[in-house]
């Protein structure tokens, strides 16, 4: 809005010129940074407070039988406070007219709600398999994804421009423009992005096990996607490092400015002990924002090195969970998810989840050295 | 003078849909003196022996049964018999032209049923005849199940099952049996047969087709009865011969090789008297088919009830157990077990001779069985269903027709409502004892009283048994934990068993790491069934000496558990034991190590105890380190105050020892003085 506003003002009379400051892109990131931050800490006592008093507590299996290390009925679905600092700070600094906003932005609010549902539901059922159904949310998933994708690909929609709406990028690989080779994918890029929303959502979900896991893991990649948003932004820098220009996605380094900073808002709360779990509400609109940042700046492929970690802990429930447990009739791995494996190791619950931060920090920092590679 | 009805009856195959038929016949006979009835079975069905006897005249339609699975080569063949079947009913419609068809279920009905709706179909509707279908059993049957949607009318026996029929026109009219039961007197019966006044009159049969179970339990059960002066025994094996069974070779042969048994014991095929035998007996030993039930009820003999396992909607453990509820009849489930190396279902000889013996003994009980097993007959029926058939047929209602037929008795109550999958049979077990499978090693021995909390323990037991040789694992698996949580001794050396086979699993399963059929869980789990069963004879400890070795690393690390359970209830350790808990203490699998070295500190010498921990005192594990020390204070416990040399090693193994630790358990202060809190107002409020 202030954007807009500074826009307009400018436009009507030079005096204003001074407010060219407020439509940087930088300046807005970090203003809604210090925004999202702010609300965190000021409104979450109170949503603690709320969510407690309205039983919407947290009804985990007992990982452990210890009724105090027991982490029932502590308030979950924080998500809400997440998304709704968010939604409140790009309304003040957000391009409201950027096309890459609206696609993040729904595709938050639209997990948002489906966690919510969810979660209500387990809360209202009394044990975590009251939730729904596992085919219901990957329809749901399935459903936006295959709506995000036709978004992106049509030709009258996409923000994208049009000769690359369809190619996905791949690291070290030079893209047509500067002499090397695009991917291009015609229609089939509509089903990779449905794999890609629902893979990447349901990853972070998962990862939602520990105090601070899921935001201190989601967090790096989330500031690697943010720095490609800035360069594939700008025109000259994305010639110099020679990927391609995509005009007007540097509104996501506002979006995940925001977001960023309404995570650590979160983590001020969530840390061990957590006084507040995001619940499905939030985790899946994480994942569900990771998955439409990662297609919204191109760097698809990318995620297997930025989100490495996710895809391990998933790959490796899959293994364990579908094939271990319920096909072969014996574990894998001594846990899954894998961050349960460590703890049965007798690794303390907060050493994994700050030995997993730094894992995320060295492969987003790994993901970022691609960037000069070329 | 109006054209004298004709009805048609329909069903067969075995026995038990034949019987009902005729009863239903007399009495439409003595309704309708003019009545013309006409028979429609099967060739190779019990039909062509006993109802031309009964002077009715028989035609046949040639059927099959459904195969259990779809697509087997068997569909291919009941598709053609059921075509050719029903164009021949058709053709048997055509000529007979009845008024109403009676169906009783049953595979052989199915070709009149089906002619008569196709006639329906292409007169559209202008040549209707009204179908009556009656349901013996307590589940109905799959035939009676599908055609229960457009027959015309329902008659029940049980009145649970009429759960499966949701349609409206379904009654409860009792089961229909010839009148020759329940009219001979005792005493002549007796002097027929040549029974004294004080002998004891036990009478064994299973069914026209004979029972494996049945026959070879009575068998297996004669030495201990052979001590009986006044025991009379009649054996009737039933005339089943497939490949691998001939009821009455089996029996014979195994009766010649006893070297014990009764004075006066008969075996022979097939009893033609049945009601006189029945007047006469004291006691039956049956399985739970519907008519043999009933029969015997009405009848008035007590009996014990061994009902075959695992039919389609186990529908005669239902039989048997909605009278066995009503105290009509006693029950012996029979149950798999491993005999000769292959698994079939048996009964124990020791176990029906003890219930034959309390039953001889107790003469008050029988009468009180006796009464009550005529009193769940309802010698009505078949009357009732005549009066339903002949409305059907005159196109007019019940009421209209001459008779006043007394209305069913209003059954007693239903059976106690148990869960019926595996999985929420065991959460049932689970709450009423209060005990989960994953704390099994942390709870004591369950004791009975918390046992008698559940309803029906013997059959929870029968269902526990059945579902350990089910083909899925998954429910193999629920079978082991209900086994252990309900303490079922007796399956004990099937749990064994399964623990040591070796089986291959499926390729598929190998492809991926799998091992055996019996998967790492299920081998897992019997291991704490054993320790919930808590009875370690020499099998058992020949079992938990192989799982030490076994593949899978749960079990191994499960069986040291258990190692210390055995050892917490003062069991004697072979050597072989000890040694294989010394060898894994440097198992790769740490989970294994470290419950090896814990276990070590509780059984192995202190010198070798320390030996295997040495190189852990600074693994960089917490776990192990911990294991470590416990071995240690386990140590401490078996020699206390002792003053040997190896305290002097433990003590320096001690100064090396790395205290640091990564795994720690969180306490709450808050949470632990809520807690408190709560625990003692719920006490004080209970004082």
């Amino acid at each position: 809005m202030i954007y807009l506003l500074a826009a307009y003002l400018q436009s009507v009379d030079t005096a204003w010129g001074f407010l060219r400051v407020l439509t940087y892109v930088s300046t807005r990131s970090i203003a809604a940074a210090i925004t999202t931050l702010g609300i965190m800490l000021l409104f979450t006592p109170r949503v603690i407070q709320l969510l407690y008093l309205s039983g919407r507590r947290d009804r985990n299996r007992e990982f452990d039988a210890h009724l105090a290390k027991s982490k029932r009925g502590t308030p979950t679905m924080g998500g809400i406070l997440v998304v709704g600092a968010v939604l409140a700070s790009m309304l003040l600094w957000g391009d409201l007219t950027s096309r890459y906003l609206w696609a993040v932005v729904s595709a938050m609010v639209v997990f948002a709600l489906l966690g919510m549902v969810d979660d209500l539901a387990k809360v209202r059922g009394g044990h975590p398999d009251a939730g729904l159904g596992r085919k219901t949310k990957l329809a749901v998933q399935t459903i936006y994804g295959l709506l995000l994708g036709i978004y992106l690909f049509h030709p009258a929609t996409t923000p994208f421009p049009a000769a690359i709406a369809d190619s996905i990028g791949v690291p070290f690989l030079k893209p047509e423009a500067y002499g090397g080779v695009d991917v291009h994918l015609g229609w089939v890029y509509i089903l990779f992005a449905v794999f890609v929303v629902v893979a990447v959502s349901n990853a972070v979900n998962l990862i939602d096990g520990l105090d601070g896991l899921a935001v201190g893991t989601a967090m790096f990649p989330l500031v690697v996607y943010g720095v490609f948003a800035y360069i594939l932004g700008n025109v000259r820098m994305a010639n110099y490092l020679l990927y391609p220009s995509l005009p007007g996605v540097h509104e996501l380094v506002v979006y995940s400015a925001a977001l960023g900073g309404a995570l650590i808002g979160f983590l001020w709360y969530n840390s061990y002990p957590a006084e507040l779990f995001m619940g499905d509400t939030g985790s899946l609109s994480l994942g569900g924002v990771l998955a439409t940042m990662i297609l919204l700046t191109k760097q698809e492929l990318l995620f297997i090195v930025a989100g490495g970690l996710f895809i391990y802990v998933n790959l490796t429930h899959l293994i364990g969970d579908r094939i271990g447990i319920h096909f072969l009739g014996r574990r894998i791995f001594y846990r899954t998810p894998i961050h349960h494996a460590y703890e049965h190791l007798g690794i303390a619950e907060t050493k994994v989840v700050i030995r997993f931060w730094i894992v995320s920090l060295m492969l987003a920092l790994l993901a970022l050295a691609t960037l000069k590679l070329r | 003078m109006e054209r004298s009805t004709r009805i048609l009856l329909t069903g067969g195959g075995s026995g038990g849909h034949v019987t009902p038929l005729l009863a239903i016949a007399d009495a439409l006979r003595e309704l309708s003196p003019t009545i013309r009835l006409l028979y429609v079975g099967v060739r190779k069905g019990l039909e062509a022996n006993i109802v031309p006897r009964a002077g009715i005249p028989l035609r046949y339609a040639p059927a099959a049964s459904l195969p259990v699975s779809p697509f087997s080569p068997g569909l291919l063949r009941f598709i053609f018999m059921l075509g050719l079947g029903v164009l021949k009913a058709f053709f048997h419609l055509l000529i007979f032209r009845p008024d109403a068809i009676v169906a009783s279920g049953g595979f052989a009905s199915a070709p009149a049923v089906f002619a008569a709706k196709f006639a329906e179909l292409i007169t559209f509707g202008l040549w209707r005849i009204p179908i009556y279908m009656h349901e013996q059993n307590a589940v109905p049957g799959r035939m009676n199940r599908f055609a229960g949607r457009f027959v015309t009318r329902i008659g029940l026996s049980h009145p649970s099952a009429a759960e499966s029929f949701n349609r409206g026109p379904v009654e409860v009219v009792g089961y229909p049996v010839r009148s020759s039961f329940g009219l001979i007197d005792r005493d002549e019966a007796r002097k027929r047969l040549k029974l004294g006044a004080k002998d004891f009159y036990l009478l064994v049969f299973g069914g026209s087709q004979g029972a494996r179970t049945l026959n070879r339990a009575t068998v297996d059960a004669l030495p201990r009865l052979a001590n009986r002066d006044n025991l009379v025994i009649m054996h009737a094996s039933g005339g089943m011969h497939t490949g691998e069974y001939d009821a009455n070779e089996d029996t014979l042969a195994r009766a010649e090789a006893l070297d014990r048994k009764p004075q006066r014991y008969t075996i022979t095929d097939y009893l033609h008297d049945m009601p006189l035998h029945l007047a006469a007996a004291d006691l039956a030993v049956i399985r739970a088919g519907a008519g043999s039930l009933t029969e015997v009820c009405s009848a008035g003999v007590p009996a014990i009830v061994i009902p075959k396992a695992n039919l389609p909607g186990d529908s005669q453990v239902a039989n048997a157990r909605y009278l066995a509820l009503r105290g009509a009849v006693e029950l012996i489930y029979e149950e798999p077990s491993l005999v000769e190396g292959r698994m079939i279902e048996a009964v124990s000889g020791k176990v029906l001779a003890k219930r034959i013996i309390e039953l001889l003994e107790n003469t008050s009980r029988r009468r009180k069985m006796a009464k009550k097993a005529q009193a769940s007959v309802d010698l009505h029926a078949s009357e009732r269903i005549a009066h339903r058939v002949l409305a059907l047929a005159r196109r007019t209602s019940a009421s209209v027709i001459d008779g006043d037929v007394p209305p069913v008795a209003a059954a007693d109550g239903q059976f106690p409502q148990l869960p019926a999958g595996p999985t929420a049979l065991r959460r049932y077990v689970e709450k009423t004892i209060g005990l989960t499978y994953e704390n099994a090693f942390d709870h004591g021995r369950i004791h009975d009283e918390e046992l008698r909390q559940l309803s029906d323990l013997d059959y929870l037991r029968y269902r526990a048994s059945a579902l350990l040789v089910h083909p899925v694992w998954q429910q193999r698996n629920e079978g082991v934990k209900l086994i252990g949580l309900l303490r079922h001794q007796s399956q004990l050396p099937l749990l064994l068993h399964m623990l040591t086979d070796r089986t291959p699993a499926p390729w598929g399963h190998r492809l991926l790491g799998g091992d055996f059929m019996q998967v790492g869980f299920i081998r897992r789990n019997t291991l704490a069934a054993i320790a919930l069963i808590g009875k370690y004879g020499e099998a058992s400890l020949q079992g938990v000496t192989a799982a030490l070795d076994d593949p899978y690393y749960e079990v191994r690390s499960t069986a040291m558990r258990l190692v210390r359970r055995m050892l917490r209830e003062d069991v004697e350790l072979n050597p072989e034991i000890v040694s294989a808990v010394g060898r894994h203490t440097s198992d790769p699998k740490l989970e294994v190590r470290w419950e090896a070295l814990h276990t070590y500190g509780h059984c192995g010498s202190p010198e070798a105890v320390l030996a295997s921990c040495r190189p852990y005192i600074m693994a960089t594990q917490a776990p192990v380190r911990d294991a470590v020390l416990r071995a240690y204070l386990a140590l401490g416990e078996r020699f206390r105050g002792t003053d040997a040399s190896w305290v002097r090693d433990l003590e320096r193994d001690l100064d090396r020892f790395a205290v640091t630790s990564v795994a720690f358990h969180p306490f709450f202060p808050l949470k632990e003085r809520y807690t408190t809190l709560r625990k003692r107002l719920r006490e004080g409020g209970e004082t």
